[in-house]
C-alpha cells in the first residue's frame, strides 16, 4: 500500500470513528438552543451560532449525513454505469447506441441546475437528495468502462471463452467485470468525493433535508445568518474543512495500486547509479 | 465426423477469403491444412465455430456428425463449443485470463460440460490432465497464475483447456507460433496425447504437420491447392506449390525461391490459378482458366499440370 492511500485511509477512518461515535463524541446535544454567537471557549470548544447550537456537536452529527449521501451514491452510481458501460460496450451495435445516445444526453443536461430542480420540486429527505445526486452523475463511469470493455472484449482469452461455449453473461461476469476493478474502484471513490460536495452546494443553497445536520447546512446558515459578514470565523471555517478533508480522504484512496511516486523516483535513481 | 463441401467465405465485396473448400474428416483423423499467413486457413477454422463477425457471408455447408452447423441459432452453437468442438488458440497469444489461476480456469471449462461434477472431482480431473500433459509439479501449476509460466507451458496449459470438456473434435489454430523448437517439442508431445480425438489444425510449421498429421491439406491464397495422406505429401508431394514448400526446409537444402508474398490484389486472383505468379511451372492456361481439384488415385491436386493428364 503507498503513503497516498494510507493518508487517505488515515482521514477516512477518522470521519467514519466520528460519524459511528457522534451521539457519544459530541459535548452537547447538536439541536438543543443556548446562548448564541459564543466564541470557541472551554465549553463550547468551536463556539456557537445564531440560535446558540454546539457547532463541534453539529460537525459529529453532519459527518454522519456527508458520508451516507457520499457513500449511496456512489454506490448507485457505480452499479448503474458499470452496468450499462459492459452492456454497452460487449455487445456494442444496437445496445451500444441506445445507451450512449442516453449518455450523451445525459451528459447535456446541466447537472448542477438539474439536481437543483429536482431537490426543489420533490420532498427534502435523504433518498430524493440522493436520487437528485445520482440523475446525472452516471454518465462518466459508463463511457470509461465502455472503452475499457471494448479492449478487453478483443483479448484472446475472453474470444477464447467464447470459442468454448460460455455464456455472454458469464463472460461478463466472471471475465470482463474483475479486469474491469480497478478503473471502477477509481471512478467509484471519486463519486462519493463528488456526491459530498453536491450534497454540501445543495445543503448550502438551503435545499438540503430540513432541520438535519450536515456541513453544507453549517455553512448555508453561517452565510445567510451573517456569520460570515461578522467574522464569526469559527462557525464557516470547520465544515469547510470537514469537506475538503474528507474529498480529499476518498481522493487519496483513488491511487489505490498504484506505485507509490515518491519511493519508485528514489529506485530509478539508484538504478542510474549502478549502471554508471 | 466433420463435412466441409465448398465452403467459401468472404467479407463484403472483396476476394473471398476462402473459396470452395471441401474436405471431409473421419473419426479420429489428424487433419492438417498447411499454408502461409493471409490463405485463408485460420479464417475457415473461425467459420466452422461459426465466430467469424456479422460481415462475412460464408457459402456452402458444413455438418458435424451429420447435423449442419451453418444452420444452427447462437444459442445451439454455443451448446456445441467447447463440449463438442473445441477450440486450441495460437501459441504466443495470452489466451488465458491473467486474473485466475490457470488450476481454476480448466476446472471451469470442465464444469461447464458436466454440470453435476462435484468439486474435489472436478479437481483432481484437472490434476490428471496436467499431469497428462507432461507438467511436474501440478498442484504448483494449477495454482499459478498464466504470467507465471513461461510460453511453452502456458500452450500446454491451453491445450489442456482446450479439451478439458471432453470434445469429440478439436480445432486448433497455429498452436506452435511463436515458440521455440524445445518447445515446439512439448506441444507435438501434447498432441500425441489426442490419439481418441478428431483433429482439425492449422499451421505453417511443417515439421509439426509431419509429427502431428495423418492427412493434409494444403491451402493458398484462399484455395485449397493439394489434399493427400501424410507419407504422400512429404514423399512425392505433386502441387508445385507443394514441392516449394517442401524444398525449403533445412533437411531438404533450405532451397528457398518462392519469389514473393501471396498475391492480394484481385486482379491476378480473378482468373486462373492463384499460384500462377510464382509457378515454376506456368503455362498460357494457367492464367486463363481456373484448374479444377482432380482426384488422381486417393489424393487430391489443383494444378493443370495434372489436370490436363487426368
Amino acid at each position: 500500500m503507498n503513503r497516498q492511500v494510507k493518508a487517505g485511509m488515515t482521514i477516512l477512518a477518522v470521519i467514519l470513528f466520528v460519524a459511528v461515535f457522534a451521539p457519544v463524541l459530541s459535548p452537547h446535544d447538536p439541536y438543543e438552543l443556548g446562548i448564541p454567537y459564543q466564541i470557541p471557549s472551554s465549553e463550547h470548544i468551536l463556539g456557537t451560532n445564531d440560535v446558540g447550537q454546539d457547532i463541534l456537536s453539529e460537525l459529529f452529527y453532519g459527518a454522519r449525513v456527508s458520508l451516507t449521501i457520499g457513500i449511496v451514491s456512489a454506490l448507485v452510481v457505480t452499479v448503474i454505469g458499470t452496468t450499462l458501460g459492459i452492456l454497452a460496450g460487449y455487445y456494442g451495435g444496437k445496445v451500444d447506441r441506445i445507451i450512449s445516445q442516453l449518455t450523451n444526453v445525459a451528459m447535456a443536461l446541466p447537472s448542477l441546475p438539474l439536481t437543483i430542480v429536482l431537490v426543489a420540486f420533490m420532498e427534502a429527505n435523504l433518498r430524493n437528495l440522493i436520487i437528485a445526486i445520482c440523475i446525472t452523475s452516471w454518465t462518466s463511469t459508463v463511457r470509461i468502462v465502455r472503452s475499457r470493455v471494448m479492449q478487453i472484449r478483443e483479448l484472446p482469452f475472453v474470444k477464447l471463452e467464447t470459442t468454448m461455449g460460455a455464456s455472454s453473461v458469464y463472460i461478463m461476469i466472471r471475465h470482463i467485470l474483475p479486469n474491469l476493478g480497478e478503473i471502477v474502484f477509481v471512478r467509484a471513490v471519486m463519486e462519493v468525493a463528488n456526491a459530498m460536495l453536491t450534497e454540501a452546494s445543495l445543503s448550502f443553497l438551503g435545499l438540503g433535508v430540513l432541520g438535519q445536520k450536515s456541513w453544507g447546512s453549517i455553512l448555508h446558515y453561517a452565510f445567510y445568518r451573517n456569520g460570515i459578514i461578522n467574522g464569526y470565523y469559527w462557525w464557516y471555517l470547520p465544515p469547510i474543512f470537514c469537506i475538503s478533508f474528507s474529498v480529499l480522504g476518498f481522493m487519496l484512496l483513488g491511487y489505490y495500486g498504484k506505485k507509490d511516486i515518491k519511493k519508485k523516483h528514489k529506485k530509478n535513481r539508484k538504478e542510474k547509479i549502478s549502471y554508471a | 465426423m466433420l463435412d466441409i463441401e465448398d465452403v467459401s467465405i468472404s467479407f463484403g465485396e472483396e476476394q473471398a477469403a476462402v473459396s470452395e473448400v471441401s474436405m471431409h474428416i473421419q473419426e479420429k483423423e489428424k487433419m492438417v491444412i498447411i499454408g502461409e499467413t493471409g490463405s485463408g486457413k485460420s479464417v475457415l477454422l473461425l467459420g466452422i465455430l461459426k465466430l467469424l463477425p456479422d460481415s462475412a457471408d460464408v457459402k456452402g455447408h458444413i455438418r458435424f456428425q451429420g447435423e449442419s452447423l451453418l444452420d444452427k441459432k447462437k444459442k445451439e452453437m454455443q451448446k456445441v463449443r467447447g463440449t463438442q468442438i473445441s477450440y486450441i488458440p495460437q501459441g504466443s497469444g495470452n489466451g488465458l485470463n491473467p486474473l485466475y489461476p490457470v488450476g481454476k480456469q480448466i476446472i471451469e471449462s470442465i464444469r461447464r460440460k458436466d454440470k453435476t461434477i462435484g468439486k474435489q472431482d472436478a479437481k483432481a480431473r484437472m490434476l490428471r490432465l496436467l499431469s497428462e500433459f507432461g507438467f511436474n509439479d501440478v498442484r504448483k501449476i494449477a495454482e499459478s497464475y498464466p504470467f507465471m509460466l513461461s510460453g511453452g507451458m502456458r500452450q500446454r496449459a491451453l491445450i489442456a483447456m482446450g479439451i478439458a470438456a471432453d470434445a469429440s473434435l478439436v480445432l486448433a489454430d497455429e498452436p506452435t507460433k511463436g515458440l521455440d523448437t524445445e518447445r515446439i517439442a512439448m506441444v507435438i508431445d501434447a498432441f500425441s496425447k489426442l490419439q481418441d480425438k478428431t483433429l482439425l489444425c492449422v499451421t505453417h510449421d511443417l515439421r509439426f504437420a509431419k509429427a502431428v498429421a495423418s492427412r493434409i491439406t494444403v491451402m493458398y491464397a484462399s484455395e485449397q491447392m493439394e489434399s493427400c495422406e501424410k507419407e504422400e505429401f512429404f514423399e512425392h508431394p505433386l502441387h508445385p506449390y507443394s514441392q516449394a514448400m517442401l524444398k525449403a526446409l533445412p533437411e531438404n537444402g533450405l532451397f528457398a525461391n518462392m519469389g514473393f508474398a501471396p498475391p492480394k490484389s484481385g486482379e491476378i486472383l480473378r482468373k486462373g490459378c492463384h499460384f500462377k505468379e510464382r509457378c515454376p511451372y506456368y503455362r498460357e492456361k494457367c492464367s486463363q482458366e481456373k484448374p479444377p481439384f482432380v482426384t488422381m488415385g486417393n489424393r487430391k491436386v489443383r494444378c493443370w499440370k495434372y489436370a490436363d493428364e487426368a
